[in-house]
């Protein structure tokens, strides 16, 4: 079911958005492939929903 | 929070056990700002709901997080595996694999006004089923005979696929910008091509019909439960 997620983020984020995929997550975008760890730029209302359902994380600027 | 749903999962499972789609719609631009308690809790967002709708209760926090991120979230909707698509399922899981068709992974939107169809295919013009093989360039009123958008920003487009591992179930994530007004769309399908009129229709599904001004984005996570 739900992942923990334990990324932080200052916030605000718009378009593109970096993410990291939390572990035990696949994520295909573009053609590529990414999984734990892996950190990849997505659309910010598309990695709204993957952040929402524990997919990914924000990558802090931190 | 979590060890209290335990006891729950099986029911929670259950609940979230159906094809769906989660629909957003959001206003041009928005000051979409997550503070770090917000994206730590997110995923508990969804367990909060399903335990609502397991109780009768209205879905509260989804929306709200949804709001929160400058979009108003247009529902949840159960979606239709056509005919088409289960032949399309047997042989991605169990076809030679050189025959093997490509991945489903686009996503095509319409304001066709009919409702879903096992029946239904990636090329029917037939107005009494949506439309995907009537290619829609222009923005009109919804109607039995709309086709699939082509343009407007509404093109069919490839979705950013999402899995967790051992979870039976995955998603595929979409948002469409409108580059003009787009009249009442409500209905999806996810195929295994990425231009209109071809390939297989996996699924489809309507949704509440959903206006956009332009720059308003249309943002469509589809969950397959496999």
């Amino acid at each position: 079911m739900s992942k923990k997620n334990e990324a932080v983020t200052s916030g605000p984020y718009q378009a593109p958005v970096t993410v990291r995929v939390v572990e035990g997550n696949t994520i295909n975008h573009g053609d590529k492939t990414y999984t734990d760890g892996d950190v990849v730029e997505l659309p910010a209302r598309t990695a709204d929903h993957l952040i929402l359902a524990g997919h990914v994380e924000v990558v802090t600027d931190e | 929070m979590n060890e209290h749903l335990e006891a729950i999962t099986d029911l929670v499972e259950e609940v979230a056990a159906k094809n769906h789609l989660t629909i957003v719609h959001y206003h041009g631009e928005q000051a979409d700002v997550l503070d770090a308690r917000s994206v730590n809790l997110a995923p508990m967002l969804h367990q909060a709901d399903r335990v609502r709708m397991l109780l009768g209760k209205k879905v509260f926090y989804l929306p709200e997080a949804y709001r929160r991120l400058g979009g108003d979230l247009v529902g949840v909707f159960p979606n239709l595996r056509t005919n088409a698509g289960t032949d399309y399922a047997a042989t991605q899981l169990g076809g030679v694999a050189v025959a093997s068709p490509a991945v489903a992974k686009f996503i095509g939107i319409s304001n066709n006004t009919n409702v879903a169809s096992v029946l239904n295919t990636a090329t029917n013009t037939t107005t009494s089923r949506i439309c995907w093989g009537t290619a829609q360039a222009t923005d009109g009123a919804a109607s039995t005979s709309r086709g699939e958008y082509t343009a407007l920003g509404l093109a069919r487009a490839a979705a950013t696929y999402a899995h967790t591992t051992g979870v039976s179930s995955y998603s595929q994530t979409i948002t469409f910008t409108a580059t003009s007004a787009i009249t009442a769309a409500q209905a999806a399908g996810l195929f295994d091509a990425g231009t209109q009129n071809t390939g297989t229709l996996f699924v489809e599904s309507i949704f509440t019909p959903t206006t956009l001004a332009n720059t308003d984005q249309l943002s469509i996570a589809w969950t397959i439960n496999i």
